[in-house]
């Protein structure tokens, strides 16, 4: 039975009605058409489907579509404000965190949700945080680098943004 | 004092070659806004499913659609019916896009279906029903030779899709006089390249007959010259574009979507839209061919190389595809990176039922890099010679001739060698129990070897004097396309900021013919770009010169400004020069440039060729600690030397340092795909492991800077050099650590356990 959802996504309400197994993925990407969101293995592995829901980091190709009810989603798409980027974007261009892309926007959902939660986290519980994200071309170094140089400047308080 | 606006350009002459500037896409990749092919979404799109062999080998009685094409929803069914009935292949013709008599492994295609939406295209595959009559399989190279086998390909005598010879010397008088011979046999794995992006694909195809594809691939102009043969269609009438790719690493030129997508397409008037699941990348995919390798060395008591005796075993898979150029590159790089006088290799790619071997990073490097790597270290510890001094003994230096009679120019290889032990602090004995240094090297080719290799290019000033480069090169994450916008506008003299160099479309870009492969892309369009911006720069200091009346060669451009030698004060711009020339001359400056590379076929017999564009050395020295109880490898740190020549953008080659010793960590310690009969088993990312960021230990690049003659600015291909040597250095570390020694990959816990209950029961462990 097809049901009819309301939730908000990028600070938009938005209703729509869903099949039962379309997953917040397959609606994200092929209704909504925000394709910031990527499918690298559809079965919670890989972290690059990764949004937030009610701040929460969520593995999107998991979570039914109809789950999303009520909820509170954050895309890759809903993190920089207009052409001004957040900061953790920012330092994954300076840093060259960024070969092919296709990893990016799951990382950076997954670095924001571990700094909202744990602002200055060091290098080791990065690591261990973004364990759940793939990436098949960086090594991770320079990932790594960028989280805890945007760590950094939230220990010294200059950052505002998101 | 108020500045002089020219003398602060000559003064800020920054050379943008060397610089890390940021990626001309990494704003809008860190944004999600870059389109990858599965991003794109057309109206009335459709979306395909493909439905693949049930069975290893057999035959094919019939193939029933009618009740897919059926099922409300589904607009196309296409299978070989819907194709020319013919084969074709890279080396080989061997292979047809849908299979018609016969499936010879589990990733070939039956069928496949578009539908309004991908559920029901899902739904649809189940209803398609196949009459198969089982063939035996035959999943061992072993078994496919034996005399007896039965015929994957019934014109392919032998089960064998192709040999390789390398004769140099006499080995075996070399063996009769040594003093110490080594004979030992290496095995590695299958592992799949893993991009994050799978396979995808969106093709519409028109009324008039025009088809155009965006697709995943990493090779558009070898994609489009298969698709125009198998699909017999001009190729003016076939556009591949590429936006962006999330990861290649030589495994998305395979057509794996394209042509069920394209059929589907005119079958139905309707664009469709094919993206693989994982669980299909992993399956049926190209893969890292497992290699079999039997290595026979003879040394003197110094540790002087006197003679390698090589066997190389292909497992090819079940179609030839670009299996014979892996073969090639394993045989060329066998011996390693030391001039041998004596040196036999006889290698045999052989089919079986399983699934198909591609190029991926390293082109078979790997394997025989893990293979000759592991004996030096070996034959260091028996002789009582520093792994480290073995390989200096041995090194490939300035006038050395390789294995297949090349001689070696410009390169650096010694120099990786001191570096990566100098900076790690490399020791041969270990202090610590059960930690370890291992050091492994290698040589590899960039541009393709052995292989006439070609890339054209334009460059396009526009109005305002900024650049447009148009190139075949794809990006596939590696950054050429950064890379070459620093070429231009190096070579031009105007800023980075100013060069857009546009992504790969086929009928727009000049031809370059093996796309994001052989390491070949910086040095090879590289060239391309710099001479195009060089006929470019041409054509603006002529109107320059005539415009200033000064000799054009006295001029120059800083900064996009023109300078006449030896004043510090600007001429003028550069962009009202190219502004000039649209009008009043009504021309749109174009430059054009080429680049062929000097490679030559090897002799079939002997294997002597200048068969190697440029050479490429590095050295990986890894630092390990082996739980005892467990049989866990920890890797500490790894420092990666290479030679690089001419760093173009360090950030960008530490990036790809680290990402290619993170994928040989993989092939070192977890990737494995394991098949039975023929399926594959584990096709997860549970369960086919990669590295995670909570893996991955410190990686240290170390960029070492001899030029290359034949590079861009003295620039060598690296990126695929950077995942080769690690996991012979890994498994010398683990030598070294414990004192057992595995020779076969991945050096998983419980071979490394088993290998040191062998070592304290007593038993020999090779
Ligand atoms: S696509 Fe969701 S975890 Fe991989
Ligand atoms: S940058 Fe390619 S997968 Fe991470």
């Amino acid at each position: 039975m097809n049901k009819n959802i309301t939730f908000t996504v990028n600070g938009e309400p938005v209703s729509l009605t869903v099949e039962p197994r379309w997953t917040l993925l397959r609606v994200l990407r092929d209704k909504m058409f925000l394709t910031g969101s990527k499918e690298g293995c559809g079965e919670g592995e890989c972290g690059s489907c990764t949004v937030l829901v009610d701040g929460k980091p969520v593995n999107s190709c998991l979570m039914l579509a109809v789950a999303a009810d009520g909820k509170t989603i954050t895309t890759i798409e809903g993190l920089s404000r207009g052409t001004e980027l957040h900061p953790l974007q920012k330092a994954f261009i300076e840093k060259g965190a960024i070969q092919c892309g296709f990893c990016t926007p799951g990382m950076v959902m997954t670095a924001k949700s571990l700094l909202d939660k744990n602002p200055d986290a060091s290098a080791e519980e990065i690591r261990q945080e973004m364990a759940g994200n793939l990436c098949r071309c960086t090594g991770y170094t320079k990932i790594v680098e960028a989280v805890q140089e945007v760590a950094g400047q939230l220990k010294g308080g200059c950052h505002e943004n998101g | 004092m108020k500045m002089d606006r020219g003398q602060m350009a000559l003064d800020q002459k920054q050379e943008i070659v060397g610089n890390s500037v940021p990626k001309i896409d990494a704003s809008i990749k860190a944004t999600g806004e870059a389109l990858f092919a599965a991003d794109i979404y057309l109206p009335g799109m459709l979306f395909g499913k493909i439905l693949r062999s049930k069975h290893a080998h057999a035959r094919i009685l019939d193939i029933d659609t009618s009740k897919a094409e059926k099922l409300p929803g589904v607009k196309a069914v296409v299978t070989w019916r819907d194709a020319p009935d013919l084969k074709l292949g890279m080396y080989t013709d061997d292979w047809q896009f849908f299979a018609k008599e016969k499936v010879r492994y589990h990733g070939d295609i039956v069928a496949a279906v578009a539908a309004t939406d991908i559920e029901i295209a899902e739904d649809a595959l189940a209803l398609i029903e196949v009459e198969y009559e089982e063939l035996p399989g035959l999943f061992d190279p072993q078994d496919s030779l034996k005399l007896d086998a039965p015929l994957i390909h019934e014109d392919r005598p032998g089960n064998i899709a192709a040999t390789r010879k390398i004769r140099k010397g006499d080995v075996e008088k070399a063996f009769a006089s040594a003093e110490h011979i080594f004979e030992d046999t290496y095995q590695t794995q299958m592992v799949d390249h893993c991009p994050i992006e799978t396979h995808a694909s969106v093709a519409q195809c028109d009324s008039s007959g025009k088809t155009t594809i965006w697709s995943s691939s990493n090779a558009p102009f070898n994609n489009r010259f298969l698709l125009s043969r198998g699909l017999q269609l001009p190729m003016s009438k076939l556009k591949i574009v590429l936006n962006n790719v999330g990861g290649a690493f030589g495994g998305k030129q395979d057509l794996m979507t394209e042509p069920s997508c394209i059929l589907l397409s005119k079958k139905s008037g309707r664009p469709v839209k094919i993206v693989v699941d994982r669980e299909e990348e992993f399956t049926a995919s190209t893969v890292r061919h497992p290699f079999t390798m039997t290595y026979k060395t003879a040394v003197d008591s110094k540790g002087k190389i006197l003679a390698r005796k090589i066997e190389l075993i292909q497992d090819m898979g079940a179609y030839n595809d670009l299996g014979e150029g892996v073969l090639r590159y394993a045989s060329l790089m066998a011996a390693g990176p030391y001039e041998i006088e004596n040196v036999w290799l006889d290698a045999v790619g052989v089919y079986t039922n399983k699934q198909v071997g591609g190029v991926m990073r390293g082109v078979g490097v790997p394997q025989v890099s893990f293979a000759g790597e592991s004996q030096l270290d070996r034959i260091a510890e028996k002789i009582g010679v520093d792994p480290y001094e073995i390989r200096m003994i041995n090194a490939l230096e300035e006038g050395s001739v390789t294995a297949n009679g090349q001689k070696c120019v410009g390169i650096g290889f010694k120099e990786t060698l001191k570096a990566a032990k100098k900076i790690s602090g490399y020791e041969w004995k270990s202090k610590e129990k059960n930690r370890g240094f291992g050091i492994a090297s290698m040589v590899y080719s960039s541009g393709a070897a052995g292989r006439h290799d070609y890339s054209s290019a334009v460059v396009k000033l526009n109005e305002d004097g900024t650049v447009v480069v148009l190139t075949g090169a794809p990006d596939v994450g590696q950054g050429v396309r950064t890379t070459l916008a620093q070429i231009a506008a190096q070579t031009l003299g105007v800023k980075y900021e100013n060069c857009w160099v546009e992504a790969p479309n086929t009928d727009i870009s000049p031809v370059d013919m093996y796309g994001a492969n052989a390491s070949r892309l910086t040095v090879v369009a590289g060239n391309a770009v710099m001479s195009a911006a060089m006929d470019a720069k041409r054509k603006i200091l002529k109107r320059a010169s005539e415009k200033w009346q000064v000799k054009e060669e006295d001029l120059q451009i800083v900064q996009g400004e023109i300078f006449h030698q030896g004043q510090s004060k600007s001429l003028g711009f550069f962009k009202d020069v190219v502004m000039e020339m649209h009008r009043p001359y009504g021309q749109t400056t174009i430059g054009t440039g080429d680049c062929i590379t000097t490679s030559v076929p090897m002799d079939p017999e002997t294997g002597q060729s200048e068969a190697v564009n440029i050479f490429v050395f590095a050295t990986h020295v890894a630092e390990v600690e082996v739980d005892p109880e467990t049989g866990l490898v920890k890797v500490l740190n790894i420092w990666a030397a290479h030679d690089v020549g001419k760093s173009i953008n360090p950030v960008n080659i530490e990036g790809q340092i680290q990402g290619g010793v993170q994928m040989g960590l993989g092939f070192a310690l977890t990737e494995n795909i394991i098949t039975r009969n023929g399926k594959t088993l584990n096709p997860t990312f549970l369960d086919c492991k990669m590295m995670t960021a909570a893996d991955m230990p410190e990686i240290h690049p170390i960029i070492v800077e001899v030029p290359e003659p034949k590079g861009p600015f003295g620039a060598r291909g690296v990126g695929e050099a950077t995942c080769i040597p690690t996991a012979a250095a890994v498994a010398n570390a683990v030598c070294s650590a414990t004192g057992t020694r595995i020779n076969s990959l991945p050096l998983s816990p419980e071979k490394v356990l088993s290998s040191l209950k062998m070592k304290s029961s007593g038993k020999k462990t090779n």
